[in-house]
């Protein structure tokens, strides 16, 4: 598949289509940011909203019940989140909002350190959001969150009134809610304007047809990240031992669920743009085969989830880790199909240079 | 993830080289590039004007080259996180054999030959630790590692040997990676680019120069000498690209950074993949392929005095004594802004080094 992928990119540069008006390119955007990604944001802010809600409860009325509803609303968050991770240009480099919501990969537990020092510690500067905001972007997102409501401390959760712990995880909560309104409140205000108007003197995107492929490489890159560092590296391919605990937020089973929701996210994104409307009639089932990948990949995870939805008991079961572990191989042909292949027939500089430098 | 060690070095032993032209024919190469055919990964060697000369499959990516006073050698480095150098004889165009970092080191994609050619500073990652070390390799001696100096700084790209010293400068991008990760920028919030000028007998640090807090997201990562000893730095904005933060960074003996605020327009996009300068090192030109444009600025007065619109493109080198020749992903040559030259089915990648 690779092989007559890259000898299609190469037709495809030599005899390379008309690009598709910039109008129908500027419609594509704009579903997008409609049907998709105002949404998706809008989301996030509303479950950071109910988030610090949920954790405010727990805090004045410590209870399993209460600390049950601060987990499902830190699910909800962290599926929420996963809809906009792909997401990583414009507003997300602002004010390290991406790392603050989602330090990750933690490559070193340098972040959980962290987070065990300052319950070990009860560090007061740690529950004032303030405070807080100043230290490291690894103590104050999702990953942080989920250390106090899953870890072994949170004993303390369920019997001190305003323990640290939760005044702690409330801080934390704030700031995610914050972060989350200002995401929504810049895309919605200024980002999304931006990206419908393209000049020489916009920083973000000159044409319209550059604002596209901004959403074409967000696509191939959540899917590579998927592939690579959600799937392959969870379960030991090519060679390596599975390692569940270099998947997202261990120990609160939302990794696998939050993996399969980027790829939906994807489909998502990709069925806004509506490809097939910009694409010569050559070209014209390239997304159908861009799904098929696509599909492919979530169908084999969301497969191996029937025996759980923790990477742990997936790892434990043969099968399912087969179907996991397969889960990774039709995902880089979505990849290169979106480098390459749908560029070049969008008429866009598939750009061998542009696209990943050094 | 990345390529299995064991496999890719086997992958290296069937390297082949293929001589574009006969070898009674074969001209005289004045260039050096990284690049991508319906082959693979490859290196060529290239005429005044473009033409190949030598193409010598990779097993991987390339990326920069580092020339050998005498211009007898070139070594080819694989693209960050880079397991392998390619020494090329560059009289006969043969390759190889390769060479490879420590197993717990990677290479950072360049590096340069000490003045009389004996050693090879190589840009390299020591990964477990976090930081940046320059390995020493002596090409008399099999490619052995000799010497290990540290980077003073986190993820060094290019390293440069100084003109008329016996020093080393290095660009210490500040980016922590690992293989484990490939092109996963693991410390975006805390980067500390800087530059560092190294003795490259001892490997002392001679002078530092650290980026500012408010230019931190910039990564510092190409060079050029100018004629005046003023070494320009290209850099990448890893913050915001409505910030508009200056990409291009002059650095002169004891007076640290100075950051040129034209080098923040937008055509940059925030990115500059190559700097050179050109041969008499009066101008310097660097390459946007993000902006889709090369610009030419005066080591002088450091104004920008051009700037060329073409896609995709990347390797920049001097041409003659003013001037310059880019390449781009789409196997074009222009020289000085105009088409000069095309090799059909081709990518040139990253970087063009003149010989």
């Amino acid at each position: 598949m690779r092989i007559i992928s890259a000898l299609a990119a190469i037709f495809l540069m030599i005899t390379t289509p008309a690009r598709a008006d910039e109008t129908a390119m500027a419609a594509a955007v704009d579903r997008a940011l409609e049907q998709m990604i105002l949404p998706a944001y809008k989301s996030f802010a509303s479950h950071g909203a109910g988030l610090k809600t949920a954790v405010d409860v727990l805090c004045e009325t410590p209870s399993a019940p209460n600390l049950m509803e601060a987990k499902v609303a830190f699910g909800a968050t962290a599926m929420a989140f996963a809809r906009i991770e792909a997401f990583r240009f414009g507003p997300a480099r602002r004010d390290n909002r991406f790392e603050r919501i989602f330090y990750w990969p933690d490559h070193r537990g340098r972040g959980r350190r962290q987070v065990a020092g300052i319950l070990s510690a009860k560090d007061v500067s740690a529950i004032d959001p303030i405070t807080l905001k100043s230290k490291s972007v690894a103590v104050q997102g999702l990953p942080a969150m989920a250390v106090v409501l899953y870890g072994p401390g949170n004993a303390e959760l369920l019997s001190d009134k305003q323990s640290f712990d939760c005044q702690y995880a409330a801080a934390i909560a704030v700031l995610l809610r914050d972060v989350g309104d200002a995401f929504y409140a810049e895309w919605r205000d200024a980002f999304a304007a931006q990206m419908r108007s393209p000049s020489q003197t916009n920083p973000f995107v000159r044409s319209h047809a550059e604002a596209l492929q901004l959403l074409l490489k967000a696509a191939r890159e959540q899917v590579q990240v998927v592939a690579d560092f959600k799937i392959k590296r969870i379960v030991g391919a090519e060679g390596h031992r599975p390692n569940p605990r270099a998947a997202p937020l261990p120990g609160t089973d939302l990794a696998l669920s939050m993996t399969v929701a980027n790829l939906q996210a994807v489909a998502d994104l990709t069925a806004a743009l509506h490809l097939t409307k910009l694409l010569p009639e050559a070209h014209k089932a390239l997304p159908s085969e861009a799904d098929f990948y696509l599909n492919a990949g979530r169908t084999a995870l969301v497969n191996a989830m029937k025996v759980g939805t923790s990477w742990p008991v997936i790892l434990a079961d043969v099968e399912a880790q087969k179907r996991a572990a397969y889960a990774a191989f039709p995902l880089p042909d979505f990849v290169d199909l979106y480098a390459e292949r749908m560029p070049a027939a969008l008429g866009l500089i598939a750009g061998f240079n542009s696209l990943d430098g050094d | 993830m990345g390529i299995d060690r064991r496999k890719f070095l086997t992958g290296l032993s069937v390297a082949a080289v293929w001589p574009v032209t006969g070898r009674a024919m074969r001209a005289t190469p004045a260039y050096i590039a990284a690049c991508k055919d319906e082959q693979g990964f490859a290196a060529a060697t290239l005429t005044l004007d473009g033409g190949l000369i030598d193409r010598i499959s990779l097993a991987a990516r390339g990326h920069g080259a580092a020339i050998s006073r005498s211009r007898k050698t070139a070594v080819i480095f694989g693209r960050r996180p880079g397991q392998f150098a390619l020494p090329i004889n560059l009289q006969t165009g043969r390759a190889g054999p390769a060479f490879f970092p420590p197993p717990d080191r990677r290479f950072n994609g360049h590096g340069c030959f000490s003045a009389d050619g004996r050693y090879l500073y190589a840009a390299e990652n020591n990964f477990e630790a976090a930081i940046g070390e320059i390995g020493v390799y002596n090409s008399e001696d099999g490619w052995r590692r000799v010497e290990v100096y540290p980077s003073y700084g986190v993820g060094p790209h290019e390293v440069i040997m100084l003109r008329g010293q016996n020093r080393i400068a290095v660009a210490n991008g500040g980016i922590v990676t690992h293989p484990d990760l490939p092109r996963q920028k693991l410390n975006i919030p805390t980067m500390q680019p800087s530059l560092a000028i190294i003795d490259a007998g001892t490997g002392a640090l001679v002078e530092q120069a650290l980026a500012p807090s408010t230019h931190h997201k910039v990564s510092l990562r190409h060079m050029a000498e100018a004629v005046n000893g003023d070494i320009w730095i290209a850099g990448q904005n890893e913050g915001s690209l409505d910030q508009n933060l200056p990409l291009i960074s002059v650095f002169r003996a004891g007076q640290g950074l100075e950051y040129l605020p034209e080098s923040g327009a937008a055509e940059l996009r925030g990115y500059i993949g190559s700097i050179a300068a050109s041969q008499d090192g009066a101008f310097i030109a660097v390459t946007s392929p993000r902006g889709g444009v090369m610009q030419v600025w005066d080591a002088s007065n450091r104004t920008r005095i051009a700037s060329h619109l073409i896609l995709d493109v990347s390797g920049i080198a001097s041409l003659s004594p003013t001037g310059f020749l880019a390449s781009d992903g789409a196997g074009k040559f222009h020289s000085d802004g105009v088409v000069s030259h095309v090799v059909q089915g081709i990518q040139w990648d990253n970087h063009l080094t003149r010989l």
